[in-house]
């Protein structure tokens, strides 16, 4: 029981270190070769909105 | 092994029986039978209860064991049941008989054991019974040689299995209330004022962990948290303990340090939008991180909305996208906020480009307010660290409260609510 919570725990510690200093999760979804395609593509993208914010939403279609 | 005992013939069935409880037993009931014999009247039958199913208990009559240095043989057991709220509760009691300390009580409930006996020094105070229990607007407590007991339950018990011999009449069907104290210190001692109807006594009851081996019996498996049960720290709770606070520190310290340590942030652009230069260039040197550019709009009751294309060193395009700003507020609310910002991953080192075109807005007073552009690269996120911190320390207090959560534990079978107290 004690060599598993050791492993399991370790696991986490390292995945959260990993995740930390590689800054998992900060980079956002429309950056990238990809998402440039897919806006190249994509003759309607819609943006709705501003980033951030929670109460003015204006939807326009470019 | 056994003590010294006569026997007597059931005069009810003719089964041999032990007689083994001395001079104060009053009635023997036969359990082969159910017969209920007067001791004092040449084992006259005076009732009998049949079909009763004998409750599960490692101990048996004629049993004998050391209490305290003191020997005593096991002469009664009775099987007590109680029902309240759809609930059950049953235990066992087995009357003991010392020849030089007289009569004790050896209980078994949910695999745990304790040992009762009666008290002559009563606590000062009346006699203790369920109506004043609920008739009482605090907790009701007594003190007793020194010690502060608690109120912790009353049980309405009745008999439904009775064997043996014993100093009063038990009998099939009858019933008893006791109301129980417990020591508030933590020793693992219970006062309980008990009344079967015809008489009151008060007694004490320790827990008795080492019953079975005393008694030569098959040890029980104790279930749950007993409310007199001692704690016991286990080492396995200490280690954990050692373990959980160590690598909290270290997830901790880990965060703290992502936090504070890395790549300054750089100013590509304060200014007017109006005055900002087409394309803004800037060095990125770390690609196994991601970079974040940062957006800040001096606005106020305005809207912003910009065309954003990032170009890498080697002319890839990273990102052709739009960040919109808005951000509106009164006197006592806002709405909104005048923060964008666009993570992207690096792919190769070297100078990026940076367009931000106004391509709309809310008013042409928006192109004359001032817009930061910040970039920074080598970007960790510490809340990865922040979050295991955050088990650890649950794992951490969890095993470090043992000695608490035992004692809620205890006292977690109290009948006694909150609202009450």
């Amino acid at each position: 029981m004690r060599v598993v919570v050791v492993v399991l725990s370790l696991a986490v510690l390292g995945g959260a270190g990993y995740a930390s200093w590689y800054g998992i999760g900060t980079v956002s979804r429309d950056t990238g070769a990809a998402a440039v395609r897919g806006a190249a593509v994509g003759a309607s993208s819609v943006r709705s909105g501003s980033v951030g914010a929670t109460g003015v939403r204006r939807v326009r279609v470019k | 092994m056994t003590g010294n005992v006569r026997s007597i013939d059931c005069t009810n069935c003719g089964a041999g029986l032990e007689v083994l409880g001395g001079g104060r037993v009053t009635t023997q009931v036969c359990g082969y039978c159910g017969a209920a014999l007067d001791a004092n009247e040449n084992y006259k039958v005076l009732d009998v209860f049949a079909g009763m199913q004998r409750p599960a208990s490692p101990f048996r009559l004629g049993m004998t064991g050391r209490v305290q240095g003191v020997e005593f043989t096991i002469v009664g057991t009775i099987g007590k049941i109680e029902r309240y709220g759809g609930k059950t509760w049953t235990w066992v009691d087995h009357q003991l008989y010392s020849p030089t300390h007289g009569y004790a009580w050896l209980t078994v409930e949910d695999g745990h054991t304790l040992l009762t006996r009666k008290i002559r020094d009563w606590p000062v105070g009346p006699f203790l019974t369920s109506r004043m229990v609920e008739a009482a607007e605090a907790r009701p407590s007594r003190n007793w040689r020194r010690s502060l007991f608690r109120y912790y339950s009353t049980s309405s018990w009745k008999i439904d299995f009775v064997e043996g011999e014993f100093t009063w009449r038990p009998a099939r069907g009858a019933r008893g209330v006791t109301v129980s104290l417990m020591c508030n210190s933590g020793a693992p001692e219970m006062l309980a004022y008990a009344d079967n109807g015809s008489e009151r006594e008060v007694e004490v009851t320790r827990y008795f962990a080492g019953a079975a081996e005393a008694f030569g019996a098959r040890p029980s498996v104790p279930q749950g948290t007993h409310p007199l049960q001692p704690y016991q720290p286990k080492a396995r709770s200490a280690f954990y303990r050692r373990w959980f606070g160590g690598v909290l520190a270290i997830a901790v310290a880990g965060a703290v340090a992502l936090s504070t340590i890395g790549a300054a942030t750089t100013t590509l652009w304060d200014g007017p939008v109006r005055d900002m230069p087409e394309a803004l260039v800037f060095e990125v040197d770390d690609t196994s991180r991601p970079a974040l550019i940062r957006l800040r709009h001096n606005i106020r009751n305005e809207w912003s909305a910009f065309a954003v294309t990032l170009t890498g060193p080697d002319g890839t395009s990273l990102a052709e996208t739009f960040r919109d700003i808005s951000y509106y507020s009164g006197s006592d609310w806002s709405e909104g906020s005048r923060f964008a910002s666009l993570g992207f991953q690096p792919q190769v080192a070297g100078a990026h480009q940076l367009t931000l075109e106004l391509e709309e807005s809310s008013s042409g007073r928006v192109a004359d307010s001032a817009l930061r552009v910040m970039v920074r690269d080598g970007r960790s996120r510490p809340l990865w660290l922040w979050m295991a911190a955050g088990l650890f320390m649950l794992a951490f207090l969890w095993s470090a409260s043992t000695k608490l959560r035992h004692k809620a534990a205890r006292w977690s079978g109290s009948d006694w609510t909150e609202e009450d107290d």
